[in-house]
């Protein structure tokens, strides 16, 4: 059965673009065919990961949402840019960066309930294994609609108080919303933690599963957006844990 | 080296060089001149070996010899060395063995001719307590200073102890950092190897801070109720589950 995974996290530099990124890639080396969508539609990035450029993007999801195109017509087909012989496919639906757009979308919304119809065409206009939704952050409709619709949740924090504090409304939200799986992952731990610990920790606290304790990593901030960091480093000890996260997605 | 049968106006200054007559006048150090023992050593010859009963003491006139306890070398002496001084004095068994590394010329001075000078001139045993009493002192100097030490060597192991049970004081070294020898530096060293690595614990103490997760359930609520509460988040909420059984059954 096809899965739509929503990935968000309370506030920004979590690394959760990057983690959806490696995730989907990761998928998709495995033979799997991936949907990512960006909804962080005021501040959208991850197309960068993926090296698609404005020039290249077609359409893109704020077009789909004024009713300009279908959604599928806002899928652009990112394997290639990956780099590899990859088995499986990733299809990326990109925010628009055009900055007039951007301004559109705060001036006059849109109507929320279209994105749950994009999100189901994409399924199955695509034939996707996954559908991957890199979620604004914070709780705003869209993000909400997206949590509600979702299989499962995946909430990416940091260890620190401000992270913990807005994780625990996260998941009590997600909780009300009978999302049918829900997991954490912790990002940028600090060396000095140890993962075990803050696994055990964080379990504890949020009555939830950690699917991942993922160190800050000196190699994946050097290559900040200018690439997957699991296909440029394939095997690196992190790739690795990432590519038991994606495992879980899929279980 | 010196002539067989060296006149004693020679002898002289040889016995100067001994510490014990220091005090001596010199009229009186004529009279031990006399007393002494001219003795020839080839190369190899043994004055006396460790064990042997010591009742005199010696000067080297001129060559070189080595104390000695078998193949070890203890020490070389040369001209105007004195040794076996106190035997002189108080005889006991020799702690080491002397042998003569070149051509060697010895004055003995024996303890019995030594006694009696010392019975029938006064200065003589005057000078003789006096340079021992000097001696003990400097050795019990010598012991104060020791124990000193060995007491601010203690001082700085009780504050390796005091680190380990957490309650160390970086001042209670500050007297034995004063020194300038090498127990100084050790306390030096290890009052800035404690500051540093209890800047690092200090830090990593913040960091353990964070991991501990505290969650002010009241902000929480609030948070929470200010999304559940809206009329978005209810419809939401009551769509929720049909949204998602209403893509299920048909990827099925």
């Amino acid at each position: 059965m096809p899965k739509i995974i929503s990935i968000h996290s309370f506030r920004g530099g979590t690394g959760k673009s990057n983690t959806v990124a490696n995730l989907a890639a990761l998928l998709a080396e495995a033979g799997r065919r991936i949907g990512v969508i960006d909804t962080d539609i005021l501040s959208p990035g991850i197309h960068v990961l993926f090296g698609l450029g404005e020039e290249a993007m077609r359409y893109s999801l704020n077009d789909y949402l004024w009713g300009k195109c279908e959604i599928t017509q806002a899928a652009h087909d990112v394997t290639g840019n990956l780099g590899l012989e990859i088995p499986g496919r990733v299809f990326l639906i990109p925010s628009s960066i055009k900055a007039g757009e951007i301004a559109r979308i705060l001036r006059e919304g849109y109507d929320v309930g279209l994105l749950n119809d994009g999100f189901r065409d994409l399924v199955e206009g695509l034939d996707l294994d996954a559908l991957i939704i890199d979620t604004h952050p914070g709780l705003n409709e869209e993000t909400l609609l997206s949590i509600a619709i979702s299989d499962m949740l995946v909430i990416i924090l940091r260890p620190d108080a401000q992270d913990y504090q807005g994780t625990s409304v996260t998941v009590e939200v997600a909780r009300k919303l009978d999302v049918p799986r829900l997991a954490l992952i912790v990002n940028k731990t600090p060396q000095v933690f140890d993962p075990l610990e803050v696994k055990a920790r964080v379990e504890q606290a949020y009555n939830c599963d950690v699917f991942a304790v993922l160190p800050h990593s000196d190699e994946m901030m050097e290559l900040a957006s200018s690439g997957v960091f699991s296909v440029r480093y394939p095997n690196h000890p992190l790739t690795a844990q990432l590519r038991s996260v994606a495992g879980k997605l899929m279980a | 080296m010196l002539p067989n049968q060296v006149p004693l106006d020679q002898r002289l200054p040889i016995l100067k060089a001994v510490h014990l007559f220091v005090q001596t006048p010199e009229d009186a150090l004529k009279e031990a001149a006399s007393l002494l023992e001219e003795i020839h050593l080839a190369e190899g010859e043994m004055v006396f070996q460790k064990g042997d009963p010591g009742e005199s003491m010696y000067i080297i006139a001129a060559g070189r010899v080595k104390v000695h306890d078998g193949d070890f070398i203890i020490n070389y002496l040369g001209k105007w060395d004195v040794f076996g001084e106190m035997s002189a004095l108080d005889p006991e068994p020799r702690s080491a063995s002397v042998t003569a590394v070149e051509a060697t010329q010895l004055f003995r001075l024996e303890r019995q001719p030594l006694y009696a000078l010392m019975t029938r001139r006064e200065e003589v045993m005057q000078g003789v307590i006096h340079i021992l009493c000097q001696h003990l002192r400097a050795r019990v100097r010598d012991m104060g200073e020791d124990f000193e030490y060995m007491q601010q060597f203690a001082r700085v192991s009780a504050a390796a102890a005091a680190v380990e049970a957490g309650v160390y004081e970086p001042e209670s070294l500050d007297e034995v950092s004063a020194r300038t020898d090498e127990l100084g530096q050790l306390s030096r060293v290890f009052q800035r190897m404690v500051r540093e690595v209890s800047l690092r614990e200090q830090r990593l103490k913040t960091q353990v801070a964070e991991l501990r997760i505290e969650i002010d359930e009241v902000k929480k609520a609030n948070q929470v109720a200010e999304i559940t509460e809206t009329e978005y988040f209810q419809q939401l909420r009551q769509k929720a589950s049909s949204l998602r059984s209403e893509r299920s059954p048909r990827s099925e």
